[in-house]
């Protein structure tokens, strides 16, 4: 079970890294998921529970802030080819528009 | 053409997150940002339009120039007249034959014609459309050394007379009344149609009809100053082909004839020479300086004015006529070309001649022609180079837009999904994160986020 959990913490993480949104959202819904469905299994006051609860917060956390940055990233990479791609034209060359933006 | 940038919509992104506003002012600026190009690649195509619109324009002026110019070409050497200096004298006469130039002719004696009137003794006709002097039916007539049989219908003297006028001898008859009004007495006169003193005699079988002839004489003249007499046996003479001069009369001395354009149509011409000349000056004027046309500062520009200037400052160098100036065709300080006709009309005909030359052998003819069609033949001319290359600028360009509008289009569909993705993430992470936050808290209170 906990490789189960440490497999979908592993991939939520790498969905967050590499940009891939849709992925994100559904890794993070089954991690949740997945760690309640394990603290159920936990006696009450098991110390295991709340530091798999501290763990999924932490890395929800760290997904959240994540994607932010990746956000704000992508969007400041925009703002830079759309003027690069101004003052390449007034150079004389062809504008260069067309800009990988998935993640 | 490609739609112009101001076309391009900004997608409207709906999202879920507390992020969702600030990504829609940010894919606005992306989108605007990138459609720059577009608008300058645009605002080229606008601009090198309106450059063809003005070609296009002052290409009309230039070709409505050569057009005068050519018309000046025909004036000048298509239609030639000759003129005399001693029209009581001498009359001329060209056809297209005619060559342009200067021509004396003196006239010794005009000539004149051998004839005879019937002699008396005839019978007396007091009505010739019903007698004659003759009841035959067949007359000799000998005129010019050469003998031709008459053979009048109806025995009148006006037959005969006709008959005679009819016939190829040579010959004019006519019918006059030596009576009085109340017992006419209607003779035949004939002449001859040569100048020369060959008798002229008409008969029957009976004998002569005709009296003793006046005998005439040949028309005599010297040609272009030659001392060598010329005789002719007629009053008109082909001096020049294509120049036929009439004499009139005896004259005191060499007659003039000039053979040149005809003066009131090169005049017309000439003048809207000078209205076409201005209409091009001011098409190009209004695309030179600050406030000039789409073309202002073209190289195109500077071309069609140094056409222009070789026209106005054209001179060959040479005669009493040498330049536009000496035509009556001024141009003023502002660039303006006026036509005084009174200054052309002083002007000899063979001097003008001389100036304008032709389109194919020289002079100011050739000179404009050369400069007019090197700006605008429609294949190699100046201004159909500079059209050309335009249209290929904008064919180009278009493109360009085209390709940009394309990938722009490419770029915001990304853009939406992207931003559209990682709003969603970010709201589930949030709802997420706050669920379990609430939750642990709940079930675990000493826990923290």
């Amino acid at each position: 079970m906990a490789s189960h959990l440490e497999q979908l913490e592993k991939q939520l993480r790498q969905a967050a890294a590499s940009r891939r949104y849709k992925d994100v959202s559904r890794l993070s819904k089954e991690l949740g998921e997945a760690v309640q469905a394990v603290l159920r299994t936990l006696p009450k006051g098991d110390p295991r529970a709340r530091e798999a609860g501290r763990k999924l917060i932490d890395l929800l956390s760290w997904a959240l802030v994540m994607t932010q940055a990746a956000r704000v990233t992508c969007l400041a990479d925009l703002r830079r080819v759309a003027t690069a791609n101004r003052y390449s034209r007034r150079c004389g060359e062809p504008g260069r528009l067309s800009v990988q933006l998935d993640a | 053409m490609g739609s112009s940038a101001s076309s391009i919509t900004v997608p409207t992104f709906t999202g879920e997150s507390t992020f969702a506003s600030s990504f829609q002012q940010v894919l606005s600026n992306a989108v605007n940002l990138a459609s720059l190009p577009i608008q300058e690649i645009q605002a080229n195509v606008n601009t090198q339009t309106n450059q063809e619109s003005a070609l296009s324009s002052l290409e009309s002026t230039f070709q409505s120039l050569d057009s005068a110019v050519q018309a000046v070409d025909t004036a000048s050497s298509g239609s030639l007249s000759a003129t005399s200096s001693d029209p009581t004298s001498v009359s001329a006469t060209t056809t297209a034959d005619a060559l342009p130039g200067t021509y004396t002719i003196q006239v010794d004696s005009p000539g004149s014609y051998s004839t005879a009137i019937s002699q008396g003794g005839s019978p007396v006709v007091t009505d010739p459309t019903t007698q004659s002097i003759s009841s035959a039916t067949s007359f000799t007539l000998t005129v010019n050394g050469t003998t031709t049989t008459i053979t009048p219908t109806g025995g009148s003297l006006e037959g005969l007379a006709d008959a005679i006028n009819n016939s190829s001898a040579g010959a004019q008859a006519t019918i006059i009344n030596v009576g009085s009004n109340t017992s006419p007495d209607y003779c035949l006169v004939v002449t001859s149609t040569s100048l020369n003193d060959d008798p002229v005699e008409l008969s029957d079988s009976s004998g002569d009809l005709l009296g003793t002839s006046t005998l005439g004489a040949a028309a005599t003249y010297q040609v272009n100053g030659s001392s060598t007499v010329l005789q002719s046996d007629s009053s008109q003479v082909t001096l020049s082909p294509g120049l036929t001069v009439n004499m009139l009369a005896a004259s005191s001395g060499p007659v003039t004839v000039t053979v040149a354009a005809d003066e009131s149509t090169l005049e017309s011409a000439l003048s809207s020479f000078a209205t076409a000349y201005n209409s091009a000056f001011s098409a190009v004027e209004q695309q030179t300086g600050q406030n000039g046309g789409a073309l202002a500062g073209q190289d195109i520009v500077y071309t069609m004015q140094d056409a222009l200037e070789s026209l106005v400052q054209y001179s060959s160098g040479s005669g009493l006529v040498g330049s536009l100036n000496d035509l009556g065709l001024t141009v003023d300080k502002t660039g303006t070309m006026t036509f005084d006709a009174s200054t052309f009309s002083a002007q000899s005909a063979a001097n003008v001649t001389q100036f304008l030359g032709s389109a194919t052998t020289g002079g100011f003819l050739q000179t404009a022609t050369n400069a007019l069609t090197a700006v605008d033949d429609s294949t190699t001319g100046d201004l159909q180079s500079e059209y050309t290359t335009l249209q290929s600028q904008v064919t180009t360009e278009n493109t360009e837009i085209s390709d940009k509008e394309s990938q722009l289009t490419i770029m915001e569909t990304n853009l939406e999904q992207v931003l559209s993705q990682a709003d969603a993430a970010i709201a589930d992470l949030q709802e997420q994160k706050t669920y379990y936050t609430e939750l642990f808290q709940a079930e675990y209170p000493a826990s923290s986020s």
